[in-house]
C-alpha cells in the first residue's frame, strides 16, 4: 500500500515535470522554412566572427566591439545580394573588425517572406535588417517610426549622389522620403528564344500589344508554347501593362485609394488583354516554378517570358553576354494614346532593403554600412549584375552591362508594381482572382466587380 | 474511511491536471483570446480598436469567404466519405486474409506518416503538364487530352480532396481493422451456423457491432475535414483563384498575409462553432444508430 502511494506521488510529479519542459523559453529556432516548391527554400545562415584574423588598418571605422546584424532576406540562398553580401561581411571581418557578424535567413518565397516579417512586426520582434516593399503594410511600421531613414543614413555616409535615380527613389515613400535601399539596377523585358521565333516566321521582335498576340498566335499555330508564366506577381504586371502605356501611374494611384475603380474603362481594357493573352501560356502554369521555365525558354519550348535584368546570370553565357538564341525586348506600346514611350517601364531596385530604426542607432551599423557601400557596386558587376549604384570601375562592366546601365541610368520614370501599390488585403484578392480571370472562369466585368467590391471593403 | 474516499476522488484530479492545464493553456485560454481579438480591428502595429460585431458582418459579406466555406463542405462530405468507405473496406479485406496482412497493413498506413509536404511535392510532380508528370503521360498513352488537374477550376477541389483523404485512409483503416479483429469469434461463429454469408455478416452482424466505432470516427472525419489546411495550402495555395480555399487557409491568409488579426479571429470562431454544431449533429445521429444497432 506504501509502495503504491509512493509511486503514485512519484508519476504525478513526472507528469507534472513533463508539462514544465514542454514550456521551452522563447529563444528562435533556428531558420529552416519548408515552403511549396524548390525556388522557395529558405536557409539560415550565421556568419560567424573570425577571431584569429587581426583588423588592420583599413581605414574604416569600427568600434571593435561584437556587434550581430539579423537579416531577413527575401532572397534565394546563392543570388545576387547574398553572394555580394558574404563577400563584404568576410572583407569588414578580415579587415576592418573581427568581432562582427551576420545572421541571415534567405526566404526566396514572397508570400512566406511577408508572412514572418509581419508576424515578427506584430510580436515587436522585427530584424535588424529585412526585405520588402513600400506597401500599405510597411507604411504602418513608418507610420510607428519602426523604420530607419536611409535617404538621411544615404547623406550623412555620403553616398546619396552616387545612386542611380530609379534605385534611390524606388523604395521611396509617398512624400518622397527614401525608405529602403536597392540591391540592383532593374529593368524588366520580355526574354525570347530566337529558334522558336525563326521556326514560327517571325522576323522582328513587337511593337505593339496587337503585334505581340499576332506573334503568339503564329508561335502557338507553329506548335509551340508562346509564352511561358509563373508567379502571381508576374501576372499582375501583363494587367498593369495597358494602364500603363494609357495612363502612367495615374491609374493604380487612384484605384489605391478609391478614387477609380475596377470596373472603370481602363479596368476592363487591362482585364481583357490578360484573358486575351492568358490563353497562350502553358498549361498548368499556376503551379509552374521559375527555375524550370526559364530553363524551357531556354530549350526552346517556350517562345516568351516576360522577367528582368536580375535573370541575366541565367541567360547570360560565361563572358557576360547574351546567349546566342536569346535576345530581349522592350514592353510594346497601345500604339493609340500612350503617354510614355519604349524606354518607359517597369524598372527597379529589386526587393529593397529596410533597416529597423533601433538598429540604425548603433553605430556599429553605421561603421558597417559605410564599407559596404564602399564594395557593392563594383562586386555586383563582377557577379554579373547591374548594380543599383555607380560602380568604381565601369571598365569591369560586359558590353552588355553597360547597355544595360546607360538604359537605366537615363531612367526618369517607372511604373508602379500593382501588388505593391494596392493594399495587402485587396492585393491578396487580386491575387488570387486575376488567375480566375486568365484561366477563363471569370469575364473581365466578373473580375472587376469581385475587386471593386473587395477594395470597397479594405480601403478606408 | 472519509479520507479514502476523497483520495480516491481527488488522485484520478491530479493525475490529470497537467495535461488539463496544458489543454486549458494552449486550447481554452487561446479560443477565449480569439474570441476577444474577433471584437476589435487590429494589424499587429499600434492600438487595437474595438469594431463590435463589424468583423463577423464583414467575413460573411466577403464573397471569398463564402466560396471558402462551400468548399470546405464538399470537402468535409467527399473527404469523409472516401475515408469512411475507402478505410472500412481496406480493414474488411485485410481481416479476411492471412499472408502479407501485416506487410499491407504498413503499406496503407505508410502515407499517415509522410509529410504533407513531400506527399503533395510528389503529386504536384505527377499531375504537372509542363514538364509532363505521370498522370499526364499516362492519359496520352491512352489517347486522351491531358489536363492540367491543379490549374482547372472543375478539377483541383476534387484532387486536394482525394490526396486529403489518401493521407488519413491509412490511419482509418487501422482504427475499423482493429474494432473487426476485437469481435467475439463466437458470435462470428454463431453466425456462420445460422447460414450467414459474407455479405450479411458484415451488414447484418459486424458493422452493426462496430457502430460505436464507426460514430467516433465520423465524429473525428467531420471535425478534421472542416479544420482541413495543408493540402490545399501546400499544393495549390488555395487556387486556381479561389477554386480550393478552405476556411482555414483563407483565416491563415487574412491573419498573415493581409494582417487583419480581429477577421481572422471571428473566422477562427466561425470555424469552432461550425465544427461544434457538426460534430454535435454526427453525435445526436449517432447517438440513434447506436440506440438502434
Amino acid at each position: 500500500m506504501k509502495k503504491r502511494k509512493v509511486s503514485s506521488i512519484l508519476l504525478s510529479l513526472a507528469l507534472a515535470a513533463s508539462l514544465f519542459t514542454g514550456c521551452g523559453g522563447a529563444e528562435p529556432a533556428a531558420g529552416t522554412e519548408t515552403t511549396p516548391d524548390a525556388e522557395t527554400e529558405a536557409a539560415e545562415t550565421e556568419t560567424a566572427p573570425d577571431t584569429e584574423a587581426a583588423a588592420g588598418d583599413s581605414g574604416y571605422k569600427t568600434t571593435g566591439e561584437a556587434y550581430e546584424i539579423h537579416y531577413i532576406a527575401r532572397s534565394n540562398e546563392d543570388g545576387t545580394q547574398m553572394q555580394a553580401l558574404y563577400e563584404i561581411i568576410d572583407m569588414y571581418q578580415k579587415q576592418v573588425n573581427p568581432n562582427f557578424s551576420m545572421n541571415i535567413e534567405c526566404i526566396s518565397d514572397q508570400q512566406t517572406h511577408n508572412q514572418k516579417i509581419r508576424t515578427l512586426a506584430a510580436s515587436d520582434e522585427l530584424p535588424d535588417w529585412w526585405s520588402g516593399d513600400v506597401d500599405s503594410f510597411f507604411y504602418e511600421l513608418w507610420n510607428a517610426g519602426m523604420v530607419a531613414n536611409m535617404g538621411d543614413i544615404f547623406k550623412e555616409l555620403g553616398i546619396y549622389d552616387n545612386f542611380y535615380w530609379c534605385a534611390l527613389n524606388y523604395p521611396s515613400t509617398a512624400d518622397g522620403e527614401i525608405a529602403g535601399m536597392s540591391w540592383n539596377a532593374q529593368g524588366e523585358y520580355f526574354w525570347y528564344n530566337k529558334d522558336v521565333f525563326e521556326a514560327a516566321g517571325i522576323e522582328k521582335t513587337p511593337e505593339t500589344f496587337d503585334e505581340l498576340l499576332e506573334i503568339c498566335q503564329k508561335i502557338q499555330d507553329s506548335g509551340m508554347t508562346p509564352i511561358g508564366m509563373e508567379g502571381q506577381w508576374r501576372l499582375l504586371r501583363y494587367l498593369a501593362f495597358i494602364p500603363w502605356r494609357l495612363s502612367g501611374n495615374d491609374y493604380i494611384d487612384k484605384l489605391a485609394v478609391g478614387e477609380a475603380k475596377y470596373s472603370d474603362e481602363l479596368g476592363i481594357q487591362a482585364a481583357q488583354f490578360i484573358a486575351d493573352i492568358g490563353q497562350y501560356f502553358q498549361e498548368g502554369w499556376t503551379t509552374a516554378d521559375s527555375s524550370t521555365v526559364m530553363e524551357q525558354l531556354k530549350d526552346g519550348q517556350f517562345g516568351m517570358y516576360y522577367s528582368g535584368t536580375w535573370e541575366l546570370p541565367i541567360f547570360s553565357d560565361e563572358n557576360g553576354e547574351l546567349l546566342d538564341n536569346i535576345g530581349m525586348f522592350q514592353l510594346p506600346l497601345t500604339g493609340e494614346g500612350d503617354v510614355n514611350g519604349f524606354a518607359d517601364s517597369f524598372s527597379n531596385g529589386g526587393a529593397p532593403m529596410f533597416i529597423s530604426a533601433e538598429a540604425a542607432k548603433e553605430e556599429e551599423m553605421m561603421n558597417f554600412l559605410a564599407f559596404f557601400w564602399d564594395h557593392y557596386n563594383d562586386l555586383c558587376l563582377e557577379l554579373g549584375y547591374l548594380p543599383p549604384g555607380q560602380p568604381s570601375n565601369i571598365d569591369i562592366a560586359t558590353d552588355l552591362q553597360k547597355e544595360l546601365m546607360e538604359d537605366f541610368a537615363s531612367v526618369t520614370s517607372y511604373a508602379k508594381c500593382w501588388d505593391v501599390v494596392v493594399d495587402v488585403a485587396t492585393s491578396e484578392v487580386l491575387l488570387s482572382e486575376t488567375p480566375n480571370l486568365t484561366l477563363g472562369n471569370l469575364t473581365p466585368e466578373e473580375w472587376a466587380a469581385r475587386l471593386d467590391e473587395a477594395a470597397a471593403m479594405n480601403i478606408e | 474511511m472519509k479520507n479514502q474516499k476523497l483520495k480516491k476522488r481527488i488522485m484520478p484530479w491530479l493525475f490529470l491536471a497537467p495535461a488539463l492545464l496544458v489543454y486549458c493553456a494552449v486550447v481554452i485560454f487561446p479560443i477565449i483570446q480569439s474570441i476577444g481579438f474577433s471584437f476589435y480591428d487590429y494589424s499587429g502595429i499600434g492600438a487595437m480598436k474595438f469594431s463590435g460585431i463589424n468583423n463577423y458582418l464583414k467575413i460573411f459579406k466577403n464573397s471569398s469567404f463564402r466560396i471558402a466555406i462551400r468548399n470546405n463542405i464538399w470537402l468535409m462530405l467527399g473527404g469523409t466519405c472516401i475515408q469512411m468507405i475507402v478505410g472500412l473496406g481496406l480493414a474488411i479485406i485485410l481481416s479476411n486474409i492471412r499472408r502479407f496482412a501485416s506487410t499491407l497493413r504498413v503499406v496503407y498506413f505508410v502515407p499517415c506518416i509522410i509529410s504533407s509536404m513531400a506527399i503533395c511535392q510528389i503529386f504536384a510532380k505527377m499531375f504537372s503538364i509542363t514538364p509532363e508528370g505521370v498522370i499526364p503521360g499516362i492519359m496520352k498513352l491512352f489517347g486522351m487530352t491531358p489536363i492540367a488537374f491543379l490549374s482547372d477550376v472543375k478539377w483541383a477541389l476534387a484532387i486536394v480532396i482525394i490526396l486529403d483523404s489518401y493521407k488519413f485512409i491509412g490511419m482509418h483503416m487501422i482504427i475499423f481493422y482493429t474494432a473487426l479483429m476485437d469481435i467475439d469469434e463466437s458470435v462470428v461463429d454463431a453466425a456462420i451456423i445460422d447460414g450467414c454469408g459474407l455479405w450479411k455478416m458484415y451488414t447484418k452482424v459486424k458493422i452493426p457491432m462496430i457502430i460505436n466505432i464507426i460514430v467516433a470516427e465520423l465524429v473525428i472525419l467531420v471535425n478534421g475535414t472542416l479544420k482541413a489546411f495543408d493540402v490545399s495550402y501546400i499544393l495549390t495555395g488555395g487556387g486556381p483563384g479561389t477554386a480550393t480555399e478552405l476556411v482555414a487557409t483563407y483565416m491563415y491568409k487574412t491573419a498573415f498575409t493581409m494582417t487583419k488579426y480581429g477577421q481572422a479571429s471571428a473566422m477562427a470562431v466561425f470555424l469552432a462553432v461550425e465544427s461544434l454544431l457538426a460534430v454535435g449533429i454526427v453525435r445526436l445521429v449517432g447517438n440513434k444508430l447506436q440506440q438502434k444497432y
